[in-house]
This record gives C-alpha cells, structure tokens and sequence, in this order.
C-alpha cells in the first residue's frame, strides 16, 4: 500500500505545509496524506498557523462528507491524517540551552577535553541561548540536538521529548513494500531549524536505509523526497527593532546568502539518501517582505509567499512520480521566463506530456476554490442569515434544493441553517476564508502575477460583497482568458441555477456546499477560459 | 427546456392562441347563442368581441415576453425582490388590460341589454387571455434566474 509522508521542519517547512493542505483543500493533492512538524519553537506564529490550518482542514474534510457523484478534483479530497500530536517540538522544556542539552556541566568535570572542544565549535551565546525559540539561524546548534533523536526510538536525552509522529511513521514504514512509504522533508537552508533537520533526516541510517527500512534484497522500504528552499524572502528588519530585541542571536536577510552557501557546500560533500532532491529559491526575494523582524515565537508571523507554493508542487509532483524509477541521475530545471511569476511558469510536473494539463488543473482548482471561499463568506453568508425563501432568499437554485417548511421543527434538519448543517457550513466556510486570504496574500507580492486580491477583499478584513462589485469574481485570476471583469457574479448566479442536485439523501449542508461547488467550477471553466483535463 | 428561449416565446405565443380560440371561438359562439341584441346583429357583435379578446391577448403576450426577456438578464438572478415587483406590476398590468377590454365592450355594448351572466362570460375570457395566461406561462416558462419569483412556485 502506497503511503505519502510529509515532514515540515522548521518555520519554512510549516509554511510550505500550509500551501499543501491548500492545494489539497482545493483538489489537486493526493488521496492521503500523512503531516507532521517538527520545531522547537512552540510559540512561532508560523508554526501555530499551520497547526490550526490542520485542524480546520480536518474538521472541514469531516463537514463536507458527501460530494455526491463528483470524482476527480474533489474539494477536501486529500484525507490528512496527523499523529494525536502533529509537532516534534523536540525539547521537553522551554529554559533549554545547547549547554544543558549536552551536559556541558558534567562534561567540564568527567572529559575535559570533550568540554574544550565543544568551547570551539560553539560560541559562549549559542551554547547559553535558550533554544525554546528555536535553532536562531543556526543549524550547528540543531544539527546536534537533532542528530541527538534516532527515529524510532525515544531519546535517552531527558531534555528531549519523544515524537509520536514519528512512532507512527515507523509502524507504518514497517508495513510498506519497496518505495511505498513516500517520504518528503522540506525546510530552509537558510535558517537553523530547517537546515538542521533536512540533513539529519535525510541521511542514511536515519530513515533510508534505517534497519526498519531495510528490505532483504537491499532496498529500502522508504522513498525519500526532500525540498531545499533557498532564500526567497526578507523581512523588515529595521535597526530600531533589532535593537530592541535584546537576544544575543538572531539572523537577518543579510544573513541568508552565507548560510545558504555553507549549507549547500555541506549537502555537497556530505552522503545523504535522498532519492529525488528539489532545490527552491527565487532571486526576488530582496522585494518580497513577508513581515517584520523577529527572532521566533509570536512575532514570527509571516505572510505566505509563492515559493512555498512552488514547493508544495515539487512535493506533489514526487508523490506522482515516484513510482517511476530510474537507474540513472536525471536532473530537471524551471525557472521564470522573466521577472514575472505567472501561472504558466509554475513548475507543476517534471514530465512535459502532462505540464500543461497540470498547469491548467492547477489554476482551475485555485479559481474554483477562490471563488467557492469568496462566495461562502458574502452571498452565502448573508443568504443563510435570512429567513427560508423569502425576499431576497426567494431564488430558484435554493427552491429547488431545500423544500422544507421552516415552522415545523421536524424540518430543522432540512434547514441549512440549523443544528449540524449549519456547524458543517460553518466548518467549511472558515476554511475557506483562509484560503481566500493565503492565495490572494501570495498575489500581493510585487510581481506576482497569479491572483488579484484588490477584487475581492474591500479592506484586510471584509470581503467585497458580490452584489454590489459584481465583477471581482470574474477577474481576480490574474492572465486568464477572457478581459479581466467581464464576467460577473450574475453569470455565478446563472451558473448555481443551471445545477440540479438529485440525491435526496444527501445532507442540507451538503447539499448546499455542492450546489456552490459545481458553479464555481462551472463559473471558472467559463469565466476564465479553464478546462481542467482529466487527472493522472 | 421550456424556460429558454426560443421555447418559452413560441410556447406563450401557442399557448395565446389556443386561449384566444378557446375564448374567441367557444366563448363567442355560447354568446352569440345566448345574448338578445337590440341594434347590434351577431356577427357585429361576434367581431367586436373576437377583436377584443384577440387585442387583449396580443397585448398580454407582449407583456409575458417581457417578462421572459429581462427574466433572462444575468443580473435578475441578483435581485429577486426587485423581479418580484416587476412581475407583480406586469401582473397588475394585464389585470389592467382585461378590466380596460371590458371598459372597452361594455361602453361601446350600452345600447344592447346585456345580463350580468353576459358580462361574466365576457370577463372570464378576458381574464383567460390576459392574467391567467400570463399567471400560467410565467409559473411555467419563467427563465431559471426568476422562475422562483412567481407565486405558486413550490
């Protein structure tokens, strides 16, 4: 049985996630999917967003059960399973140092020598900072913390919590065939946690060619994918701020390039196990500020950025195309035509025959979710706030769909408004708020050109409501077919009328997510020129 | 199928026709049966009444094309209150139309002794070529964005 893993590390690797359950969300990523997260730093915004992203995706996929007679693309159609806890926060408590963590103490007493030599490796502020905010940059510091944790097996480290997640994997990697258990790591080289833990992880014995992996014929049970994203953003990092933060460590955009270039000098030289490699960076990223400065904790709180998308694609396309093996090296490049980032320079598949199918799907799934989560959070929203079929409820597509009379109690279940249909409703449109928010945030940054999020949103906070800015809806994806606005929410409306939903057994909530469903992806294949081929 | 167009015009259309033979032709012919006539000869009468019901019906199916035409306006399926008023208007409208028609007969009919029953009958085809026609087409044919709008849709 095939089963896909993917393994965040770091800030990056979480934000990276976040684009992947996107993409799942929007119906474009695997069956299943197994996540998990590994970082230090508890507090991270970034890390504290995804693992609500998670739990949103979770109780969406739950709400929304039934897509009726829908197959391919299916919105929430990736089962993402998690561990009971989801993040390796490595450390068992928040006041632990690299001196504590290797005893520098006892060291000093019973091997001085050992004490010497980690005084050399080591600054007097890496070994003394504590590391609750992570690795600050510096993956010397978490490359032995994280060297320190033998997958598979809990920790002899008292400092060290053991991960769950990881237990899971094992029991389950232990069950696979040869390659079955696909694994994909992702993190920054330019940081600390993530440039610390791609390595580790990657290396032979730790999950590769781990004996659980081992097969007799010496193969490997694992499949091992990983991603390296290189610099790709800055973030205001103004004296002023530094300056206040009175930590002794940190790093700054100034910072990445050398990281970067030692990290890479040490993936070149060093025998990792990685079957496929994908190496991500973008060189605009001196223009794309995605916050303010922050060492860790609350104030890393970054905004997403396309690159974690493009990374989200590269894992997608390793969990596609892993079953195709080569004995040979074969090495793929993409890049941007131009300064520009738009949808068909987005590097979706290694195989040429399907790049523009993909491309398409991918936009097509992008628009169709946007549109669903712009609906749902204006017209939907407002249509359930008013009463069963009346005044401006008095529509054909709701008719049609939800005949109930709304005095009688035993037709509560029938109301979408009510009880669990309204909860399930709910579930899914706070989803897809978020998501809304995520793609038109990466189409705010200069010179992306993929979505225009001045068409939907009025402020940071309110939608445009569609009745009054009819023509936001046919113009927020930015390049497609048809001048931008000259469909309007009136042919959405067309489209929802035109849908006929026939299972009668089929929840209200259900229902009415399906109905908004299949005209969003009818609006988008009209709207914007998109005709999704069938998937692989 | 019957709420696009063309169908839903060349079906109001048959639809209007078959009303009018039903109130022109069945009608007229149990009125010619059955009115007394002072000035008028039946066939005078018979004309009047045909040209009548036949204008109100014409007329009134001007009005539910109307209707089907601005129905089918992307923009309707975004404001069904304001279609709402727009057809209870074109409703009000061929009422209007009926009660003129028979304004119309029974001043240019006040030499003849026509009895109530005469008028009755008179007003049931009118209001059968003109709002019941109108009720019974747009209930039916309405286009998709509006067919919710009209009172009786279940």
């Amino acid at each position: 049985m095939i089963r896909n893993y993917l393994i965040g590390i770091g800030g990056t690797g979480a934000r990276v996630i976040e684009s992947v359950l996107h993409l799942c969300a929007a119906g474009y990523g695997p069956e299943s999917l197994s996540m998990f997260l590994i970082d230090p730093d508890q507090a991270n915004s970034n890390l504290s967003r995804t693992k609500t992203l998670i739990s949103q995706y979770q109780a969406a996929a739950s709400a929304w059960h039934d897509k009726g007679s829908r197959q391919e693309a299916r919105p929430f159609g990736t089962q993402i399973k998690t561990a009971q806890n989801s993040i390796w926060t490595v450390f068992a408590n928040n006041d632990v140092t690299l001196s504590g963590f290797v005893n520098e103490k006892t060291l000093r007493q019973s091997n001085e020598e050992y004490a010497q030599l980690i005084s050399v490796l080591f600054t007097e502020a890496e070994l003394q900072t504590p590391l609750s905010r992570g690795f600050r940059g510096h993956p010397s510091i978490g490359s032995v913390v994280m060297s320190n944790a033998e997958a598979g097996k809990e920790s002899s480290n008292k400092d060290m919590v053991p991960a769950q997640a990881l237990e899971q994997l094992w029991q389950d990697i232990q069950d696979s065939n040869e390659g079955d258990a696909r694994v994909f790591l992702v993190g920054s080289v330019f940081g600390g946690t993530g440039a610390a833990g791609v390595p580790t992880f990657g290396s032979p014995k730790m999950l590769k060619h781990h004996e659980k992996a081992k097969l007799d014929n010496g193969g490997s049970r694992v499949h091992l994918g990983g991603a390296l994203v290189l610099p790709y953003f800055s973030f205001e990092a103004d004296a002023e701020a530094v300056k206040k933060e009175k930590q002794d460590m940190y790093v700054t955009p100034a910072d990445f390039p050398i990281a970067t270039k030692a990290a890479l000098e040490y993936y070149n030289e060093k025998e990792l196990a990685f079957d496929e490699l994908y190496f991500i960076g973008d060189s605009l990223g001196a223009d794309h500020r995605v916050g303010k400065f922050g060492t860790g904790g609350k104030e890393q709180n970054n905004r997403p950025h396309y690159i974690e998308l493009v990374t989200a694609l590269a894992a997608l396309d390793f969990w596609r195309e892993a079953s195709v093996r080569t004995s040979t090296r074969e090495c793929f490049i993409a890049a941007r035509n131009d300064q520009t980032v738009t949808w068909d320079m987005l590097p979706v598949t290694r195989d040429k025959g399907q790049l523009n199918a993909l491309q398409v799907l991918l936009a097509h799934r992008i628009a169709s979710m946007t549109t669903l989560g712009y609906v749902l959070n204006t017209y939907a929203a407002d249509f359930l706030n008013r009463p069963h079929g009346a005044g401006e409820n008095n529509v054909g597509w709701y008719k049609d769909h939800f005949k109930f009379d709304a005095k009688k109690s035993q037709d509560d279940g029938k109301d979408p408004r009510k009880g669990a249909n309204f909860s399930s409703l709910n579930a899914v449109r706070s989803y897809t708020a978020e998501f809304v928010r995520w793609i038109t945030d990466i189409g705010a940054l200069p010179r992306v050109q993929l979505v225009d999020g001045t068409k939907l949103w009025a402020d940071d906070e309110a939608m445009l409501p569609p009745l009054q800015h009819a023509g936001g809806i046919g113009g927020f994806l930015v390049g497609q077919a048809r001048p931008a606005g000259s469909a309007t929410f009136n042919e959405f409306l067309a489209q929802l009328n035109s849908v006929r939903i026939t299972d009668q057994a089929m929840s209200a909530s259900d229902r009415f997510l399906n109905l908004l469903q299949e005209a969003s992806d009818a609006f988008c294949r009209q709207a914007y020129g998109l005709e999704p081929y069938a998937r692989r | 199928m019957l709420r696009k167009a063309p169908m839903n015009y060349l079906a109001a259309a048959m639809i209007a026709a078959v009303l009018w033979l039903l109130s022109g032709l069945l009608l007229g012919n149990y009125l010619a049966d059955n009115i007394s006539l002072q000035d008028m000869t039946t066939d005078d009468f018979l004309l009047r009444y045909r040209i009548t019901t036949g204008t109100a019906s014409f007329v009134g199916c001007l009005m539910c094309c109307s209707w089907f035409a601005s129905g089918a306006k992307p923009a309707a399926a975004a404001d069904p209150v304001g279609y709402r008023k727009l057809w209870i208007g074109l409703m009000l409208g061929e009422v209007l139309l009926g009660a003129l028609a028979l304004i119309g007969l029974v001043v240019s009919m006040l030499p003849e002794s026509l009895t109530l029953v005469n008028y009755l009958v008179i007003l049931a085809g009118l209001v059968l070529g003109t709002a019941l026609f109108f009720w019974l087409c747009t209930l039916a044919m309405s286009p998709r964005p509006v067919e919710a709008v009209v009172p009786g849709k279940r």
